[in-house]
């Protein structure tokens, strides 16, 4: 048993904060913070000219190599640091299902672009009445020859007002079970039938995507028809490693520790301040382990299931609970946003409030990964 | 990083396994009240060596990372011997054995083998200021206390005046002993001990968090078991989310302290006191919090049966209760490690 992270990872790590010193700048942080759009073409082009788009795929694919360690701490050091990373992980997810469910037209066409970081890619999975239970999407896309007609309508479609394509789950096959009957296409955006709404949520920018006779050609199909849900396991399988969420964990903890540190509250901490610090100092070891712990798993060439549900879950609630906790303890300087020149930490812990909300719905909700621990981990019977 | 147990590790365990299962069945744990000491198990535990485990592998026994297996097992067969304190003492003595002037030679070897033979040895954690009463882990079951005592390291045999409890929640071998400087039979440090002791109360926070981890994860096993079989409106409680999903949670805490506890290990076994000590604190709090959820969603779920004495799962919740109030308020462990952040950081200011 070995807890030391293996040679060269540290050094990967400071290559890391060194690149986000210099790229995540205060105003690549503004400019995603007030239009809520969780990407910066700037900031995207350094990690594509670094070769980072695609940190963990194997070269030969065109990917960074990088081992599921030294994925695990650049999404640590990513999210420490508050790099707007959506447009990436929602491109890099469906780029792997188009590797390895797309045609080789697809394939030749799409992924190049993805690796050099000149275009990104939104999900279209959620629907109006269908989130965490994806695989219920009711968006129609009915053959014609060698063309497809969609229908539908998809919501929280984020980054999809920069992104060149959308990774949209239709139904083809209305007759049969959820799971079966669905089709994954790759629909450019500038596809005409296609209206973008924007969704001003508490800390971000989402969308609702309206789909009305949009006309694709069959080409633009990834994998089978109606293998929707095979497709879809692949890509999703990349949301659900852990993914160095505890980052966001860290830097809370950091920014707590900054603003509490100054002498004449440190010297006589009050009993609550000092106890709600240590109980999160302790979360966010734990967040750590849990996702160190998928990515080693990764690294024995496992899939972590169970395991990938256990950190996402632990360190979403923990994170989203610490944050209202971190409320109480600042009272109204903890109200203070970013432009207030007078707020704490720049406005960033205020700001984490809001940011932490949906974190334990996307990526699969709570009760989802719940389900999930106590089905496959604990044999329960089915509780969905 | 490599999370697996390497062969030797899995032997080790396997091996403990088989022990604590034939020996520390739950008829065994229940006969053993309410004293909570089971004599024959002692006797076997001397057998397989188990006390002089707490030897540091270079004079025979084993790393922290393996007492945490060791103290991990105990836990979750409830084992009605003094395990964890056993093996914090025999580690203290061995430490000071290469380091104190004033411990050596023949006297060294006796109490050696009287930790690691006939004797139960444990440690009276923390600062005791002279003729004063402090509970002892296993201080009802003890023949010799290894006491920090005015800033000397002393050692204390069964002349010295002891109150030994038996009616204890979770049938817990408490006693209470009194620190008369004048009643130790032998000094083991005058002055001098703070790393010995940092690294003593590391180690028993760290243990003492693998046996709670150990009698959480088995709690979780018996009360999913449960829930699986027990029907009620038709279907099994366990595939309603209000039983599932807390039994969730706390399966997470349990593997999230368990590594927890695995990693401050291998800390002290990498020679990193100072984190491993600062990890402990974090053991302390989180593993104590997180046993006392699971055993208690684990009784919960059983539903009235959960609070009869027949149905095993009362024991893991009594024995968990008991230990969590030996290592102390988990809120003060968190409260603690709180303010060694937020005073280093102001340091660095």
């Amino acid at each position: 048993m070995d807890f030391g992270l293996e040679e060269g990872v540290e050094g990967f790590r400071e290559e890391v904060r060194a690149f986000m010193a210099e790229h995540l700048t205060p105003e690549v942080r503004w400019r995603t913070y007030s239009s809520g759009t969780m990407h910066d073409w700037e900031f995207h082009h350094a990690l594509g000219d670094k070769g980072w788009i695609a940190l963990s795929w194997p070269v030969e694919y065109g990917g960074g190599g990088r081992s599921p360690m030294e994925s695990a701490i650049f999404f640590e050091e990513a999210n420490y640091a508050g790099a707007p990373l959506y447009g990436m992980n929602t491109t890099t997810g469906s780029a792997r299902a188009v590797l390895h469910c797309g045609s080789d037209e697809l394939k030749q066409k799409v992924i190049p672009e993805v690796l050099a970081g000149r275009i990104i890619i939104a999900l279209g999975l959620s629907e109006p009445d269908s989130g965490s239970d994806v695989a219920a999407a009711k968006t129609a896309a009915v053959q014609d020859g060698s063309i497809w007609v969609i229908n539908g309508q998809k919501v929280f479609t984020s980054t999809v007002e920069e992104c060149a394509y959308i990774f949209l789950l239709t139904r083809t096959d209305p007759n049969v079970d959820d799971h079966q009957g669905l089709t994954v296409f790759l629909v450019p955006t500038d596809t005409p039938g296609i209206e973008v709404t924007p969704i001003y949520t508490l800390g971000e920018r989402t969308n609702m995507t309206y789909y009305s006779d949009v006309v694709v050609e069959d080409k633009w199909r990834v994998g089978e028809v109606n293998q929707g849900w095979e497709v879809l396991t692949t890509a999703l399988a990349f949301e659900r490693g852990g993914h160095g969420f505890h980052g966001h964990m860290m830097s809370i903890l950091d920014q707590t520790l900054d603003h509490f540190s100054r002498p004449e509250i440190a010297d006589s901490a009050p009993a609550r301040l000092a106890t709600e610090i240590g109980r999160f100092s302790a979360d966010v070891e734990v967040a750590r382990l849990l996702d160190h712990r998928t990515a080693w798993i990764h690294s024995q060439n496992r899939r972590p299931g169970v395991e990938g549900s256990m950190a996402k879950l632990f360190a979403s609630e923990h994170y989203t609970s610490y944050c209202a906790t971190l409320l109480d303890l600042m009272g109204p300087d903890g109200l203070l946003q970013p432009g207030e020149s007078e707020a704490p930490g720049g406005g960033w812990m205020e700001f984490a409030h809001r940011y932490a909300t949906p974190t334990t719905v996307y990526g699969g909700a709570s009760e989802v990964q719940r389900s999930i621990v106590a089905e496959r981990g604990l044999a329960l019977p089915r509780s969905r | 990083m490599d999370l697996a147990l390497d062969e030797q590790q899995q032997e080790l365990r396997d091996a403990y396994e088989r022990f604590f299962g034939r020996e520390s069945t739950m008829e065994r744990v229940r006969a053993a009240e309410p004293a909570g000491f089971d004599a024959a198990l002692w006797s076997g535990a001397l057998d397989v060596g188990i006390p002089a485990m707490g030897l540091f592998p270079e004079h025979g026994g084993a790393t922290a990372v393996d007492l945490v297996l060791l103290a991990e097992l105990a836990g979750r067969h409830l084992a009605s011997i003094p395990v964890v304190e056993t093996l914090c003492a025999v580690r203290l003595l061995d430490r000071l054995l290469g380091t104190a002037a004033e411990f050596g030679g023949q006297q060294a070897i006796d109490l050696l083998a009287e930790a690691t033979g006939n004797g139960v040895a444990v440690v009276a954690v923390g600062p005791v200021t002279g003729g004063s009463e402090h509970y002892v882990p296993a201080g009802g079951v003890a023949t010799m206390v290894l006491a920090s005592v005015d800033d000397r390291l002393l050692v204390f045999g069964t002349l010295s005046r002891r109150v030994v409890f038996s009616h204890v929640h979770g049938s817990y071998p408490l006693g209470r002993w009194t620190f008369d400087p004048d009643a130790a039979t032998a000094v083991l440090l005058e002055s001098g001990g703070d790393a010995a002791l940092t690294e003593v109360t590391a180690l028993w926070h760290i243990l003492s968090g693998a046996a709670l981890m150990g009698m959480a994860r088995r709690a979780i096993e018996i009360g999913s078991a449960y829930a699986t079989e027990r029907r009620a409106f038709g279907s099994p409680i366990g595939s309603f989310q209000g039983v599932a999903h807390p039994l969730a949670d706390s399966a997470t805490d349990v593997d999230g302290g368990e590594l927890l506890v695995r990693r401050a290990a291998w800390l002290l076994d990498s020679g990193l006191l100072d984190e491993a000590a600062f990890q402990s604190l974090l053991v302390a709090g989180f593993c104590g919090s997180a046993a006392t959820r699971a055993t208690t969603r684990a009784v919960h779920i059983h539903g009235g049966y959960g609070a009869a004495l027949d149905y095993d799962i009362q024991l893991f919740h009594q024995r968990a209760r008991a230990r969590v109030a030996l290592i102390g308020d988990p809120t003060e462990y968190f409260r603690s490690a709180g303010s060694d952040l937020l005073r280093t950081r102001s340091e660095h200011v």
